[in-house]
């Protein structure tokens, strides 16, 4: 890092049609919303200078999220909440800049720092399960080792989802109350009233160990017995709450702005 | 939650979901109950390529200037969500509203290349628009062309209610105030079309009648009524710093291909190479002052967070405050890490110290664009560069440390010659030749030149000189390319020459759309039944489906590409008026033939005709 310079975290979240926008592309967004908003960002040296800027974890298309951060690093600063109304005035309705924090000097990349992720799962609309939900999570909480077969890129692994899975619970609710915003497009919620689970996962997002809600989900379904079908990425609406550390402690805590 | 026109499933299931959902920084949102007239602009391609379009962005901001207009973009869905959309019946439907087509007052399309005809069949049919004008009905959107297609537009003809002729800036306001009248009085369709034929620089194809002779040539073209004008005049800019120019470009989430802000720096090109279709329709050249330019690189750079802004134009070298603005360009923005990119500029020694500042010379290639190999077919089609300027040109760049070097040729020109052909191959020779004869042994440094040609085959077009030029078969242009590489491989210095041609199937049909009339246009519509679309890309074009149309529909290709025209051949574009005189086209037709040269627009006037409007180059003191 060039002398005088700083880095800063910025939480931000990603909803509603910013959903469909990839990682690099969210990338790309941010390079130009940092312009926008009069961002004194550093470069990096040479004949295409970029913005010297990571994400802690990359979010997967069709996800939302309250919890995202990335890093940057900034020639000059202004207070937090200047350089937020000006990020927040430049967005696209779907980003939205929550809070931002100043790292100290010897910090830790926000990629490095993730540890776990808190999520919010609900099954969209008819897309729910014959299985019963409840019951299987019961069943998970109480099991001593549950084992499932984790894809990545290069292998398939046994891993130990116990280890994985920090906190699960579920409760039922009101359709209605899980979409207030109404349904996806394309799906129709006929009865507002109609009580249907609400999951909460704590889950392990370390670089090496990273696992999404559908693993999880899938190894319920698992474990309530028979033969079931596996559920895909869009039976779920997913939203990452937040992001932690090895003390799991959000990655920007409350209150620490400048 | 914004709705989309496409469920969150689909979103999810197809490549890019970001091409159909809008919601870009700077796309325009209106109240739908507040404005008399949307219209839905279309590029019929894919989402990268039609983003990246100047004129789409001109008009965009143009029409949403006007309080009582939305206009909205749409482009070709890509073929995954072309098949979902008709299995599942789903209508295409405007980014920004994400409303159906068919509920708009108007669908204009961009008509930038003819492979591109079977897409605007697509996106009609995906309107449930009827694909024939005739069709229509009041409850249908009027359908509108422009762009350089729309200077030949009898093959899709049929296809479209009105044709825009000329520069999008200057009637469009007619024509809008005169739709007005009609949406709330009480005629129809038909009337408005009428009345729109009276507006200068509009053509609507079924106010008029083609008949033809017994060898199939035209007979005659003319208006169906007195009333209606029987020559289209096109419809310029008279002063580029005067017209609207967008401040707020839309930025893309995904990469296009024109990723950066633009700046278009002037219009028309005082060159007048003898094959290039756009030095001839967009004459006479118009500048914009760098002052104008300057305020706009500020304001777009502000609004975009653009991190590139390029130089536009058909000869940006030729433009005459091309200095200023780069130096200012540099000046201003190199600390802010923009970068500046630039059209491929005549290589001299002033291009070369701006290339040197803006780019990694150790990376980037020099371009030229010889066109042929011989001088003496440079002077049958024009183009003023000559071998001694490629040779200082690039003895100087391979000093200032390029070793990378592209050229660009054509095969198939009108009178070449086996000899012009493999002098394609010498040229490039004598180019690697310059590297080691200009950078000594001890300088090399264990580099070497890298010499890549690369062929096209020459189409010819409507409007320019070799319009009544014969084009090669396909199989006389695949003889010619593998004369060339044939000829590479005995060059001296082959290890450092590579040599490319480009495919030569697409090469005939685009040279059949071209120059086709309206009969074409039932080909182009069995074509698509047969399933073609996305013509222009390699990988998807099909061939056989177009084979098939041209057998079923009982029409000769060769008709349209192979014949020689008679000198008195009356075109199917021929009611165009672009300023530029037959006579004069006809004139250069037999210079070409007698490899005399024309000098261009800055050097001496030629007289071709396009002072009649009055502004640009032809008024410029020599
Ligand atoms: S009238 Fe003369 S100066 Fe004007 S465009 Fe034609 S040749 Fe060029």
């Amino acid at each position: 890092m060039k002398e005088g310079n700083s880095v800063i975290r910025i939480k931000f979240a990603k909803y509603g049609m910013m959903r469909y926008i990839g990682h690099l592309d969210t990338m790309r967004f941010f390079q130009r919303l940092i312009r926008r908003a009069g961002i004194d960002a550093a470069y990096s040296e040479g004949f295409s200078p970029h913005q010297i800027m990571s994400f802690a974890q990359p979010l997967g298309v069709g996800v939302e999220s309250c919890g995202e951060y990335m890093d940057l690093e900034v020639r000059s600063l202004g207070t937090a909440s200047d350089m937020r109304e000006r990020m927040n005035a430049e967005c696209a309705e779907g980003i939205e800049i929550r809070e931002m924090s100043l790292l100290p000097e010897k910090h830790e990349k926000a990629m490095a720092s993730v540890y776990a992720a808190d999520y919010r799962v609900v099954f969209r609309p008819s897309h729910e399960p014959a299985w019963d939900i409840c019951a299987a999570v019961d069943e998970f909480n109480k099991a001593p080792s549950v084992k499932v077969m984790k894809k990545s890129k290069k292998s398939i692994r046994e891993v130990e989802l116990k280890e994985l899975v920090y906190s699960l619970s579920v409760c039922l609710k009101p359709i209605g109350e899980l979409f207030p915003e109404g349904p996806l497009s394309g799906d129709v919620i006929e009865d507002n009233e109609r009580r249907v689970p609400l999951l909460h996962m704590r889950l392990s997002a370390s670089s090496g160990d990273n696992v999404k809600p559908e693993l999880l989900i899938n190894a319920l379904g698992s474990l309530s017995g028979s033969e079931v079908e596996e559920i895909g990425r869009t039976d779920l609406f997913i939203t990452r709450e937040e992001l932690y550390d090895k003390e799991m402690k959000a990655l920007i805590e409350a209150g620490t702005g400048f | 939650m914004k709705k989309t026109a496409l469920s969150d499933e689909i979103l999810l299931s197809i490549e890019k979901p970001e091409r159909y959902i809008g919601n870009e920084i700077n796309a325009v949102i209106k109240n739908r109950g507040e404005v008399d007239i949307r219209f839905a602009l279309c590029f019929p391609d894919v989402y990268e390529i039609g983003m990246s379009h100047l004129g789409i962005q001109i008009l965009y901001d143009m029409f949403n200037k006007r309080p009582d207009i939305w206009c909205e973009r749409v482009y070709s869905p890509w073929t995954d969500l072309d098949r979902i959309m008709r299995d599942r019946d789903i209508p295409l439907f405007a980014l920004e509203s994400q409303d159906s087509i068919k509920e708009f007052d108007f669908l204009g399309i961009t008509l930038q290349y003819e492979m591109c005809y079977t897409n605007i069949l697509q996106v009609l049919e995906l309107s449930k628009i009827p694909l024939l004008s005739c069709d229509r009905s009041e409850e249908d959107p009027i359908v509108i062309g422009g762009g350089p297609c729309a200077y030949n537009p009898e093959p899709i003809a049929e296809f479209f209610d009105l044709f825009y002729i000329g520069e999008g800036e200057t009637s469009y306001d007619e024509l809008f105030d005169l739709y007005k009248k009609y949406k709330t009085g009480k005629k129809g369709r038909s009337d408005f079309l009428r009345e729109a034929s009276k507006i200068e620089g509009i053509y609507v194809p079924s106010l008029y009648e083609v008949s033809y002779d017994e060898k199939g040539l035209i007979k005659d073209f003319s208006p169906l009524y007195p009333d209606v004008p029987s020559k289209i005049r096109k419809n310029i800019v008279k002063d580029m710093d005067l017209v609207t120019y967008p401040e707020k470009p839309l930025v893309p989430f995904i990469q296009v291909t024109q990723d950066r802000v633009v700046l278009e720096v002037m219009r028309g090109c005082i060159r007048g190479c003898r094959f290039c279709q756009a030095g001839q329709i967009y004459r006479p050249v118009r500048e914009r002052s760098v002052d104008f330019l300057k305020d706009k690189a500020k304001k777009m750079l502000d609004s975009t967070g653009q991190d590139e802004i390029t130089l536009s134009s058909l000869s940006t070298s030729d433009y005459s405050g091309l200095k200023e603005i780069v130096d200012f360009l540099i000046d201003e923005y190199r600390d802010k890490c923009v970068n500046i990119s630039l059209p491929s500029l005549r290589i001299d020694e002033f291009s070369l110290d701006i290339m040197s500042r803006v780019q990694d010379v150790k990376k980037s290639s020099l371009t030229f664009a010889p066109e042929a190999g011989s001088q003496r077919m440079r002077n049958v089609i024009n183009k003023g560069i000559t071998e001694e300027n490629i040779m200082q040109g690039s003895a100087e760049a391979f000093k200032g440390g390029w070793n990378k070097v592209k050229l660009y040729f054509m095969l198939g020109l009108p009178f070449e010659r086996d000899e012009d052909v493999t002098e394609i191959a010498h040229l490039s020779n004598r180019v690697a030749m310059n590297w080691f004869d200009t950078i000594p042994k001890e300088e090399r440094k264990g580099q070497r030149v890298m010499v890549t040609a690369s062929a096209s085959f020459f189409i010819p077009k409507p409007f320019t000189p070799f319009q009544w030029a014969p084009m090669n078969p396909p199989e006389e242009f695949l003889r010619k390319a593998h004369l060339v590489k044939d000829t590479f491989k005995t060059e001296l210095n082959h290890k450092s020459l590579k040599f490319q041609y480009h495919e030569h199937d697409l090469s005939e049909l685009e040279g059949v759309l071209a120059r086709g009339d309206r009969r074409i246009s039932k080909v182009i519509m069995k074509a698509y039944e047969n399933g073609a679309v996305f013509d222009s890309w390699q990988e998807i074009f099909d061939r056989d489906k177009w084979d098939r149309a041209f057998t079923e529909c009982d029409i000769d290709r060769k008709f349209y590409t192979e014949r020689e025209r008679e000198i008195t051949e009356i075109f199917p574009w021929d009611f165009i008026d672009t300023g530029v005189s037959k006579e004069f086209l006809k004139a250069e037709w037999e210079k070409a033939k007698t490899e005399t040269v024309t000098p261009n627009c800055r050097a001496s006037c030629s007289g071709c005709g396009a002072a009649s409007f009055g502004t640009g180059v032809c008024f410029e003191r020599r």
